[in-house]
């Protein structure tokens, strides 16, 4: 912190100044803990000052890698990951409880030379995060760029697309990254894990492997029995790196025991570290019994899949898992007090929190502030359809206001029989500036799971985010092994490319399908059909790569951890990759809402006042607006969405219908959708130079709408319920796989006990109008600006971006502006 | 080998950097022309001046422009950061205030 605080407690909540309230408030242990994290997320676009690349886990890594080049590419990887789990240095911080670090060094990212090209060469020439002695390791570095770039996955999937079609994707217009496993994101299956542990889970491979043996071995020979050697492939390498994984938690047991016997002199401690050489050396290899267990078991096994793979979110329903443990513990054999508890979970927090890797400038600059979207869901029902809240939720709502990280953060499932308490502690986190949980409407997105993908009803209550946004239950066939953060398109270009015959005036290149001169378009229905026609064609294009880098993960990109820690993957012999669970495929719609909203002013202006004609308006365009202010401000002031006006209300429906319809015509690997999901994340600023001139009034390089079907910031003139109503004309079952709407509060007006009352009567009316998702940020301008003036003073100030949080201090400006920007909501009583 | 698979084979083997980048004095980057690839900042981009078929051609920020026709330099806008390097209309994701 930048000053000693000395006002009263009663002082600092009348402020707003939570985060000093959260210090006074908070223990001792988690209060030493929050402040020794370092932050791994991007501050603006580069990492925060002294963060450093790891080296040794690349170098261990590929050692064995090279030493075992006779192996299958899955068994080399499952060594290659094991001799990283046996050898990469281990340390405990003063005052924790929980173990497991993604590095050797608390301040370091780890790098993963094996995945892509393009990574190697961006860290090579990075000019802040290679560590010391910087020229010796640079050689290294160089070295181990030589030896994996051309056979990255990177490079390998680069070979699954016509050279020339390159140049598309490399302009992020269609797709974001390329499809590569070990760059998607995976739900992780806790109820097999906890059920059997991972010596359960390896007794059942071994049963797997003696049957394969004894058909290939054994038995008359039958075609059918082929298949068999490629399994014992698969069973083998799972086993290799689940047995690491168990020898890497009982090194953490040994080295606490180490410190306990002969150097804490702290009898406390010592005790606590004891208790620690316990836990690691019983979880994650057998089933954990307590809350200490349950959550070590967790945050093992999400290390060492970021060991394996860069998942860039971390999908997890946290009360769910660790709640029975904590009743146990807390509420019925009372070996826990609450108290000890919180503190767990305040640190489980942390843990997550000091997580980071080496990641393209372009992730850091759409994420800034954090290393993923890692959004945890809590509250929602049982399989039963019962309230699922439990006391666990409320200790992580407690917690998160305790230590107030970006990284992770909450979305709530609500539901009409949520329990009250639950309920206000998720709106004292949201009034305390956290932005965070933002709030999903149980009951249709259970509704959504089950229409889209088809799982069955009490399947589909256990969905949990899969990053900001899309529902998937982490069941034995639900779990999603690979999304692909590729599978995004920038969908304001499609209105770019209808008016300008598939020409991209950024890139000045012919992008799309030829659509026709837009000039000469005589009738509305002409222009939407053109902007039908490019929609259509970005998703297709979008669509055969991801589909394509999907299916060939499995043999190109393998992924032994996760493959062996899916009960899906064990029973089938194949790797995460194979296409056989139920599917969860989405597109990524970034920038969606300026397409209702250009075509409803181009409809207004042109075709029904006829105020303008189409060669004006692409002329105007052409120019970037320049010359043409007052034509301008005329499409400015055109209809627009978040006011419940249907004349461009009905056009965006109009939109989100087409575009829902032809999700049902291309299919993913395992057969399902690919249904439309508009959000946004940062990247309403980083596209912003990317997406020419529309006729909502917006020029190149003017901030893109900041959600999925959030109004323009400023736009939405008529108040609350007419963002509401406007966004419930949307189906959020039928037409989106989810959409993303950011509303700002008055943090004066929602004071105290009336102030609940008011947010519960907002989110009552949101819930009964079918809206799938809205998120707040209730701190006031007066703060917000403070904070750009003197950030020195305000480094704990968190807002919510799009999907995710922040701290305020570590956005661009341009950021900044655009949350500023956004209108503050009064809620009537 | 077509120039487009040639064009690949040189990402897939790094050649983008074999030595750390020294900019040139004209060089791609500072270039109005030069855009620069979204999956990385690795340095390569595409230049939208020059084609191939009707395709542009990929090249590296530290690409040699120094005999090149279609080279504008971008509008310089000094800030106390290290952005200074783009056209107005690409300042606002580098941090610096709009015209």
């Amino acid at each position: 912190m930048a000053a000693v605080e000395t006002r009263t407690i009663e002082e600092i909540e009348k402020s707003g100044q939570w985060w000093w309230w959260a210090e006074h408030k908070r223990s001792k242990r988690l209060d030493y803990l929050r402040k020794a994290v370092w932050k791994k997320g991007a501050k603006g676009s580069g990492y925060q000052p002294g963060v450093k690349v790891d080296l040794e886990r690349a170098v261990l890594f590929t050692e064995a890698f090279k030493a075992n080049e006779h192996d299958s590419l899955r068994m080399r990887y499952a060594k290659a990951l094991a001799n990283v789990f046996d050898n990469i240095t281990i340390f405990i911080q003063d005052h924790a409880q929980i173990m497991g670090y993604l590095g050797s060094r608390p301040h370091t990212i780890v790098w993963h030379p094996e995945i892509l090209f393009l990574l190697n060469e961006d860290l090579y020439n990075d000019r802040t995060v290679i560590p010391e002695p910087v020229d010796e390791n640079l050689k290294l570095i160089r070295e181990l760029c030589d030896y994996w770039n051309p056979q990255t996955t990177g490079a390998k999937v680069f070979n699954l697309v016509p050279p020339e079609e390159i140049v598309k994707l490399l302009t992020g217009v269609i797709g974001w990254g390329l499809p590569i496993s070990r760059i998607g994101y995976a739900t992780k299956q806790w109820d097999y894990m906890f059920r059997l542990g991972l010596e359960g889970i390896i007794a059942e491979i071994d049963e797997r492997i003696k049957e394969a043996e004894d058909r290939i071995y054994n038995k008359v020979p039958d075609p059918e029995d082929l298949p068999y050697y490629e399994k014992l492939d698969v069973w083998k390498s799972m086993k290799v790196v689940l047995e690491a994984v168990i020898r890497w938690a009982r090194r953490y047991s040994r080295l606490a025991k180490i410190i306990a016997e002969n150097f804490e002199t702290d009898p406390k401690r010592k005790e606590e570290l004891l208790r620690i050489a316990e836990v690691c050396w019983k979880v994650p290899a057998k089933p954990p019994e307590h809350l200490h267990e349950s959550l070590q078991f967790d945050h093992f096994i999400q290390i060492a899949c970021r060991y394996e793979a860069c998942e860039g979110a971390w999908p997890a329903r946290p009360d769910y898992w660790h709640g029975p443990f904590y009743d146990k513990d807390v509420n019925q054999d009372k070996v826990l007090t609450h108290e000890e508890a919180l503190d767990l979970t305040g640190e489980f927090l942390i843990r997550c929190y000091e997580v980071g890797w080496f990641w393209l400038m372009l992730a850091r600059d759409t994420l800034q502030g954090i290393t993923g979207t890692w959004v945890w869901t809590i509250g929602g029902v049982n399989e039963d359809g019962t309230d699922a809240c439990n006391d666990m939720t409320d200790c992580l709502l407690e917690a998160a206001r305790l230590v107030r990280v970006a990284n992770p953060t909450f979305a709530f499932r609500y539901h009409p029989n949520v329990r009250m308490k639950t309920l206000r502690e998720v709106f004292e986190c949201i009034r305390q500036g956290l932005g965070y949980p933002s709030m999903r409407n149980d009951p249709i997105l259970i509704t959504n799971a089950m229409h889209w993908h088809k799982h069955p009803l009490r399947e589909a209550r256990r969905w949990v985010h899969q990053a900001c946004m899309s529902p998937c239950p982490d069941t034995k066939l639900g779990c999603q092994p690979f999304r692909m953060a590729n599978a995004t398109i920038i969908a304001a270009k499609a209105i770019e490319y209808a008016l300008f015959d598939g020409y991209d005036n950024v890139l000045q290149m012919q992008f799309g399908p030829h659509t026709g001169d837009a000039s000469k378009f005589e009738t509305f229905e002409e222009l939407y059909q053109a902007w039908y026609t490019q929609v259509k064609w970005m998703m297709d294009t979008l669509v055969k790569l991801t589909n394509g880098g999907r299916y060939m993960a499995q043999f190109l990109d393998p992924r032994p951890l996760l493959s062996g820690l899916y009960e899906r993957c064990v029973e089938l012999g194949v790797d995460s990759s194979h296409p056989s669970e139920r599917g969860n495929s989405w597109i990524t719609f970034f920038a969606w809402m300026e397409t209702g909203d250009s075509l409803a002013a181009v409809k207004k202006l042109v075709f029904d006042e006829k105020k303008y004609t189409m060669a004006q308006l692409i002329e105007a365009l052409r120019n970037n607006w320049e010359g043409y202010e007052e034509m301008r401000m005329d499409f400015v002031r055109a209809p627009k969405w978040g006011n419940d006006d249907d004349y461009v209300d009905q056009i965006h429906v109009r939109c989100h219908r087409d575009v829902a319809k032809h999700s049902w015509e291309i299919k993913d690997p395992t057969g399902n959708p690919w249904p439309p999901l508009p959000e946004n994340i940062a990247a309403y600023v980083t596209n912003a130079t990317k997406v020419w001139a529309l006729p909502n009034g917006r020029r190149l390089g003017d901030t893109l709408y900041d959600g999925g079907c959030s109004p323009g910031a400023g736009l939405d003139k008529k108040g609350p319920t007419a963002v509401l109503r406007s966004v419930a004309k949307i189906d959020h079952i039928g037409d989106v796989r989810a959409t993303l709407l950011n509303q700002r509060l008055s943090p004066q007006q929602l004071a105290g006990e009336k102030g609940f009352h008011i947010w519960h009567s907002y989110i009552k009316t949101w819930a009964e109008l079918g809206i799938d998702h809205v998120q707040f940020n209730m701190v006031d301008n007066e703060t917000l600006k403070a904070a750009q003036r003197e950030p020195e003073k305000y480094p704990e100030l968190i807002v919510r971006i799009a999907g995710y949080s922040a701290h305020f201090v570590d956005l661009n400006k341009k950021t900044q502006d655009t949350i500023i920007a956004r209108n503050v909501q009064e809620l009537g009583v | 080998m077509s120039d487009w698979e040639q064009l690949r084979q040189q990402w897939l083997q790094g050649a983008i950097s074999k030595g750390r980048r020294e900019m040139p004095e004209k060089a791609c980057a500072m270039c109005s022309n030069f855009r620069q690839n979204s999956a990385s900042a690795a340095g390569d981009g595409l230049c939208t001046a020059i084609k191939i078929g009707e395709k542009n051609k990929p090249v590296f920020d530290n690409t040699d422009a120094s005999d090149c026709p279609h080279y504008k330099e971008i509008d310089r806008v000094r800030t106390d950061t290290s952005e200074f390097m783009w056209d107005p209309q690409f300042r606002p994701q580098r941090q610096i205030e709009e015209k």
